[in-house]
């Protein structure tokens, strides 16, 4: 059992987040408050897994919460969640290490793939190098713009043969293998939730064979992007 | 006139100039150059006057001089006694004895004496009627006369008399009665004709002479024949008359008067050069501001050098036309600049306008109502609508890295694609570029012009191609390629000089050639029926960029 705090002052934003955090993750411990001060009462007396708080709040805002929570508890999780993605507040949090930050409105999928490698890594699960989490969070965030080994490799200062040794020996998979994946996976979003044509959909994800996205896609779900599409609509 | 003073106003300055210091100087070269002229012409004439009646007179003198020593001799001999008496034996018996003397004592020695004396004197003849008459070779007697020009005038007077004949001059005289009684003697000193008119050849440029005997023609220098005379006169001792007359061919006698004209003509050349000259050295600086001036109009491309170290009015002129045109720069630059204020305002109020925090807040609770009520493609909408707006709006900022451009060129096409997924689009980028800098919303008016202008409903299989690879050194270049119906040559030129339809292409280009230089910048080409491609080229350059 983990538990998760949940700051937002906006209680339908904090009610749904809940409700969705809730859905996804069966086995956590929920508190919710809608204000920094009382954020800080509750830490003080619970041990809580993660904090996952807005920026924008009245009295203590979220910055001044996460300044006062690293004061006292240099290991728990912190993932933003706002509807600002102002440079000078990531500026200003850079020093206090926060895990994720995440944009309003947010993307569900995102927000299960962050809070469940946190989860995952305060059990006791793989807890990568920086340099992995960072080259991760580029694939995550980077998978569409034709990303390749190399051109990661080159981002944080790697050769790429090490790179790639690397990340198997950290993720247990390949470098490709998980860009793939991340890729079909938000292929598979998008031909759930749009009707876009799948041919833009490949492209999207960074895949610009479609054929060759197809059988990508069937290796992975067993079944092409046509029929999933067909499954998920019912 | 009229048409005159129009073709004046119509001349170029170099040609004014030049028209009007000929002006100044032709006619008064030409005034000064007329009176000289006929100064001289009036100088020349006196003197020419003056040296010929010199001329004329001086060749009577010296002829009558040579009369007069001829006279001086054939009176010497006329007079003579000794030969006098000699001659005047009458007798045909007289004594030879005395004759040898007479020739060895007074002839030879007298006739030898005149003759060193007067060496012109080609000979000396008597004709006689005394018998000694061939004693001597010249002795002849009065019939042999008759052979000469004076054949009848072999008689007695008081001054000796002169003839002419083809070849020589004769002076006669015969012996008076007080000398030689009995006899006739005439005494004739001859001169070559050539040699005793020889002076008259003397002027033979100016003048020409004529010696008249009685009616005839007896010696003249020219063979022309002149009716008017200068001179007529009586050389004195004869009956001759002198006659000059001017030698027509160098009668104009115009040495000093061609002088003075072909000076004249001479300076009006030579003021024509001047003039040309200092025309040109004038006009050549007011054409040179003119010509330059002329640049600035129609290039403004070119850097150029208005000042200069002249001091005169030319050299002011173009320098303070030098520091107009720079005002003048100044102030398009500061207009430009205002402009492009003005239209970076306009933008931020725009984007301060839409209350970010609001929008982002609104949509994200539709996202959550559309999660709840498991609608996935409401969510996904609002969250592509929200990625569109968070990167266009971009806080508000004229930069961008090319990554946050790309994701919103991406969220643009996903909201396109929902709405009407009639095309197919692909992507190629270079994931080496992502970090560099871009002006904020620069591939949206593309794809959006590709979108709404360049497909043809009619057309299938419609595609949007849109790449972003490193090209050159330092160089970034980013294409919209479709293949719609394409835009028309004449409109295509049109686009990113004028305002009106293609205002956002434009105004991408504007900014690109604003932020990174003249160099960067949209190229579009397009043929009709084929498509259309946007090219844009910036430099590749990471961080922040001076916003000026």
């Amino acid at each position: 059992m983990q538990t998760i705090l949940l700051v937002d002052d906006n209680s339908f934003e904090r009610r749904a987040l809940g409700n969705l955090l809730k859905a996804t993750f069966l086995d956590i411990e929920l508190e919710e408050t809608d204000s920094g001060y009382e954020a800080m009462e509750i830490l003080k007396k619970k041990d809580v897994d993660l904090l996952i708080t807005d920026i924008k709040m009245p009295l203590v805002n979220g910055i001044e919460l996460i300044k006062l929570v690293r004061n006292f508890d240099k290991k728990i999780n912190i993932v933003v969640v706002s509807g600002y993605d102002n440079f000078e507040y990531a500026k200003k949090l850079l020093p206090f290490h926060v895990d994720n930050y995440l944009l309003k409105p947010i993307n569900p999928l995102e927000l299960k793939d962050t809070i469940s490698s946190l989860l995952s890594e305060e059990k006791g699960g793989p807890e990568y190098s920086q340099v992995i989490k960072q080259v991760l969070n580029i694939i995550k965030k980077e998978y569409s713009n034709g990303i390749t080994l190399e051109s990661v490799a080159d981002q944080v200062y790697l050769s790429p043969p090490y790179l790639g040794v690397l990340f198997n020996k950290e993720t247990g998979t390949s470098f490709n293998h998980y860009l793939t994946e991340i890729r079909l996976r938000r292929a598979a979003e998008l031909l759930k939730s749009s009707n876009i044509r799948i041919a833009n959909i490949a492209a999207y994800v960074g895949i610009s064979n479609p054929s060759y996205f197809n059988k990508l896609f069937k290796k992975k779900y067993d079944m092409t992007p046509a029929e999933y599409r067909k499954k998920e609509e019912v | 006139m009229r048409c005159l003073l129009l073709k004046w106003r119509n001349f170029s300055l170099r040609k004014r100039i030049f028209f009007s210091m000929i002006m100044v100087a032709i006619p008064t070269l030409l005034l000064l150059g007329s009176i000289s002229y006929f100064q001289e012409r009036k100088i020349e004439t006196y003197s020419k006057d003056k040296f010929i009646e010199g001329s004329v007179l001086n060749t009577k003198t010296q002829l009558e001089d040579k009369v007069s020593d001829g006279n001086s001799v054939l009176t010497s001999l006329a007079f003579n006694n000794g030969i006098g008496r000699a001659f005047d034996q009458a007798d045909e018996d007289f004594n030879l004895y005395d004759m040898y003397l007479f020739f060895k004592d007074i002839f030879d020695p007298v006739l030898g004496m005149i003759k060193n004396l007067n060496p012109e004197i080609k000979d000396i003849l008597f004709f006689t009627n005394s018998p000694i008459n061939t004693l001597r070779d010249n002795i002849h007697s009065l019939e042999d006369a008759k052979e000469f020009p004076f054949k009848n005038e072999v008689d007695y007077s008081m001054m000796p008399q002169w003839f002419i004949d083809n070849h020589n001059v004769y002076g006669l005289m015969v012996l008076p009665k007080t000398v030689a009684l009995e006899t006739k003697t005439a005494v004739v000193v001859v001169y070559d004709k050539n040699k005793f008119f020889a002076n008259l050849k003397e002027y033979d440029e100016a003048v020409n002479f004529s010696i008249l005997d009685g009616k005839t023609a007896a010696f003249k220098t020219k063979v022309n024949e002149t009716k008017s005379f200068l001179y007529e006169g009586e050389i004195k001792g004869t009956e001759w008359k002198l006659k000059a007359s001017l030698n027509k061919n160098a009668a104009s006698g115009l040495g000093a008067i061609n002088l003075t004209l072909a000076g004249i003509l001479f300076s009006v050349f030579l003021a024509v050069l001047l003039t040309r000259f200092f025309t040109n050295l004038i006009s050549t600086n007011f054409i040179r501001l003119n010509e330059t001036i002329k640049k600035y109009t129609t290039s403004k491309e070119t850097p150029l050098i208005f000042s200069t170290n002249q001091k005169d009015e030319f050299g002011q002129l173009s320098n303070e036309v030098g520091k107009m045109l720079i005002k003048l720069d100044e102030m398009n630059e500061q207009v430009y600049q205002a402009e492009l204020e003005q239209q970076r305002s306009k933008y931020d109020v725009l984007v301060n306008q839409i209350n970010s925090h609001f929008l982002y807040n609104t949509l994200s609770m539709i996202n959550w109502q559309a999660i709840e009520s498991g609608n996935v493609r409401i969510s996904m909408a609002v969250q592509e609508l929200s990625k569109f707006y968070r990167t266009s709006l971009n806080k508000g900022k004229s930069v961008t890295s090319l990554k946050n451009e790309l994701e919103n060129i991406r969220s643009y096409i996903n909201l396109q694609l929902m709405l009407n997924d009639h095309f197919q689009v692909s992507y190629d980028f270079d994931p080496r570029i992502m970090e560099v800098t871009v002006i904020n919303l620069m591939i949206q008016p593309l794809v959006e012009n590709a979108i709404e202008h360049g497909f043809d409903s009619q057309k299938k299989d419609l595609e949007i191609f849109i790449s972003a690879q490193k090209k050159e050194e330092n160089q970034i270049e980013i294409c919209v390629v479709d293949n719609g119906k394409g835009i028309p040559k004449a409109e295509l030129d049109q686009i990113l000089s004028k305002e009106g339809k293609g205002y956002g292409l434009r105004n991408v280009n504007q900014r690109i050639k604003f932020y990174f230089g003249e160099e960067y910048g949209l190229v579009l080409s397009s043929r009709e029926g084929v498509g259309t491609a946007a090219k844009i080229i910036l430099p590749s350059q990471i961080g922040e960029i001076k916003e000026s």
